[in-house]
């Protein structure tokens, strides 16, 4: 097989000696081989076993598997806390992402201009991206305390007593409360893909701007932001799928309550699948929320690639 | 600033208050922030050096003294020690484990034309596209029979399988960048194909293979919902695991000196290698991510 010209066009001719051996190929095949085993046993069969896992209704261990086609999914389109669930991903994927995108492009934009202590400011709020999100998930709980809470002390403290709330526990404040901490715990990211889409843009843009007199709100407005288009859009889109993968904060936080309000799928699928909620395995009915899930993130994911994938705008 | 050395007049004077209190107050936000944070990390860290009492009388104040017996007693009583040596235990074969297979899968699918090559890459692929919640219940049910639940080295190989996909996509391209030179003359030279890879082109890697290692730690590290799944067995827990249970499972009889000194041990190791390693780290999300 003749090698074709790649992307990078370097070490053209090593491959040309090596591509036509055939003894030679079949040793690189085995190189393959130690990372697609593990893989395939473990990562692709599970998630393709879901499928038809979901087709039961199975407690697990003992060998009851009982076959009911889509009445899996079909329960779940009558299942309110299935629907809330859902709905808190979708106030994490949009309200959500308003605030986050919206906070990161301004934090963005200031680390870009330079200002005094920049560097010590990234530093700063990139590190709880690095941190688990049950190390998190306990400290977050340890501000909304509604006793010793640092919100509430800090609210008492300015005067603002009225506005203290018991946060996780109050059913319409615990969802928005936990999504508050998941804000603080990944804008890092956020802020450092919008600031290097920011660096890209060559500086003589702004120079010319500004001659003309342009304010910074105007140089932000009118060639900041339409010149990062494309990536904010790939932070929208990498949000999304973040949103849509919850579970450790809201786990460890309220474990989808009080009183189921604040379930994502994630947190439902663990709960109805692992008899959380009602001491009985439900394999079945807990594969089929992890196959809504799927669909969510994969059509989200490959709407990334194709973003990721598309040549940057030249300038 | 634009107050230059234009004559200040009275609107322009007024106009520049007006910019400094907007400035005032842009720069309120991120400095709140930032405190917030520094704060929350600070915070964790000291209340770990308080007693159980100073806890309870204030826990957001300063401790009075070096309560670093909690230390001693998180490690022995709480089983703090074995939580840390059990996620050590795990994190460290896997990224290992995941580094070497990777890096093999990447500079075959990178250097070498095959047939085979693209689509076994897009299977690599795909599994970015899976959220782990999907593989959650069928890994619980096929894990036991394979043998690999409730136990470190079954955790081992199931995160090697779970860090592969990521790691191929950011090593194949890292692989295809790389002159081909060297190879040439290895080749001349007589040596084989593992010697090629081992020798000359995973050592030319190296920057890449490290970074993508570093990110893996990441997230086996902090890992926690396959652990939840996998692990049933109180002394196997790892350090999340473990913090959970401790914090969560036995509210009444929590020690907090203990939990805090968990929690430090859980997150100091990753803020060390970000502290240490920043520049590489933040290059590696802003590539990872855009390109």
């Amino acid at each position: 097989m003749a090698p074709k010209a790649t992307r990078t066009g370097i070490g053209e001719r090593w491959r040309q000696a090596t591509a036509p051996k055939r003894r030679q190929r079949l040793f690189v095949s085995l190189f393959l081989l130690p990372a697609l085993v593990p893989y395939l046993a473990l990562y692709i069969y599970p998630a393709i076993h879901a499928f038809y896992i979901s087709l039961f209704d199975w407690s697990g261990f003992n060998k009851d598997m009982r076959f009911v086609g889509l009445a899996n999914y079909e329960r779940l389109l009558h299942d309110a806390i299935f629907l809330e669930a859902l709905k808190h991903n979708m106030i994490a994927v949009f309200g959500g992402g308003a605030v986050m995108l919206s906070l990161a492009l301004f934090f963005a934009i200031l680390i870009t201009k330079g200002a005094r202590g920049s560097r010590f400011f990234k530093t700063v709020i990139t590190a709880p991206f690095l941190l688990s999100g049950v190390a998190v998930a306990i400290f977050w709980k340890f501000v909304l305390d509604p006793q010793f809470g640092l919100l509430n002390g800090v609210l008492t403290a300015v005067g603002l007593d009225n506005l203290t709330q018991p946060w996780l526990g109050d059913r319409d404040l615990a969802f928005p409360a936990i999504l508050a901490g998941v804000i603080w715990w990944w804008i890092g990211l956020f802020v450092l893909i919008i600031a290097a889409g920011i660096q890209r843009i060559p500086t003589q843009l702004w120079d010319a701007a500004k001659v003309d007199g342009a304010t910074e709100w105007q140089t932000t407005v009118r060639i900041t932001i339409p010149l990062i288009w494309d990536v904010l859009a790939v932070a929208a889109v990498l949000w999304i799928i973040d949103a849509l993968r919850l579970f450790d904060i809201v786990w460890v936080m309220t474990k989808g309550g009080p009183g189921n309000s604040t379930h994502v799928l994630g947190t439902y699928l663990y709960s109805v699948g692992f008899g959380e909620r009602s001491g009985l395995y439900q394999l079945g009915r807990g594969t089929a929320i992890g196959v809504v899930l799927f669909a969510l993130v994969f059509v989200s994911s490959v709407v990334y690639l194709r973003l990721t994938r598309r040549k940057a705008i030249e300038y | 600033m634009s107050g230059h050395s234009r004559a200040h007049s009275r609107p322009d004077f007024l106009r520049h208050v007006g910019r400094t209190l907007i400035g005032i107050l842009i720069y309120f936000i991120p400095i709140v922030w930032a405190a917030a944070t520094l704060f929350a990390l600070i915070w964790v860290i000291y209340t770990s050096l308080k007693t159980n009492p100073e806890i309870f009388a204030d826990i957001w104040a300063l401790p009075k003294g070096l309560a670093l017996q909690n230390y001693v007693k998180a490690w022995k009583v709480s089983h703090i020690g074995s939580f840390f040596f059990n996620s050590l235990l795990v994190s460290v074969p896997a990224v290992l484990l995941t580094a070497f297979l990777a890096s093999l899968a990447a500079y075959t699918l990178g250097r070498y034309e095959a047939r085979w090559n693209r689509p076994i890459y897009y299977l690599f692929l795909v599994g970015m596209m899976i959220p782990v919640h999907l593989t959650l219940i069928p890994l619980f049910v096929a894990a036991n029979s394979l043998h690999l639940g409730d136990n470190l080295p079954g955790l081992v190989i199931i995160f090697t399988a779970f860090m592969t996909p990521f790691s191929i996509f950011v090593l194949t391209s890292f692989f295809r960048s790389l002159p081909g030179e060297l190879a040439d003359a290895a080749l001349l030279d007589g040596c084989d194909e593992f010697g090629l890879f081992w020798r000359i082109m995973a050592p030319m890697a190296s920057p890449g293979i490290i970074t993508v290692s570093l990110f893996n730690f990441f997230w086996v590290w902090n890992e926690y919902i396959l652990t939840l799944i996998m692990i049933t067995s109180p002394e196997k827990r790892t350090l999340p695991l473990g913090i959970y249970n401790l914090a969560v499972a036995s509210t009444f009889t929590v020690d907090w000196g203990a939990l805090f000194a968990g929690l430090t041990l859980l997150m100091v190791p990753t803020l060390i290698i970000f502290v240490v390693l920043e520049r590489r780290i933040v290059s590696g999300i802003t590539v990872g991510a855009l390109k």
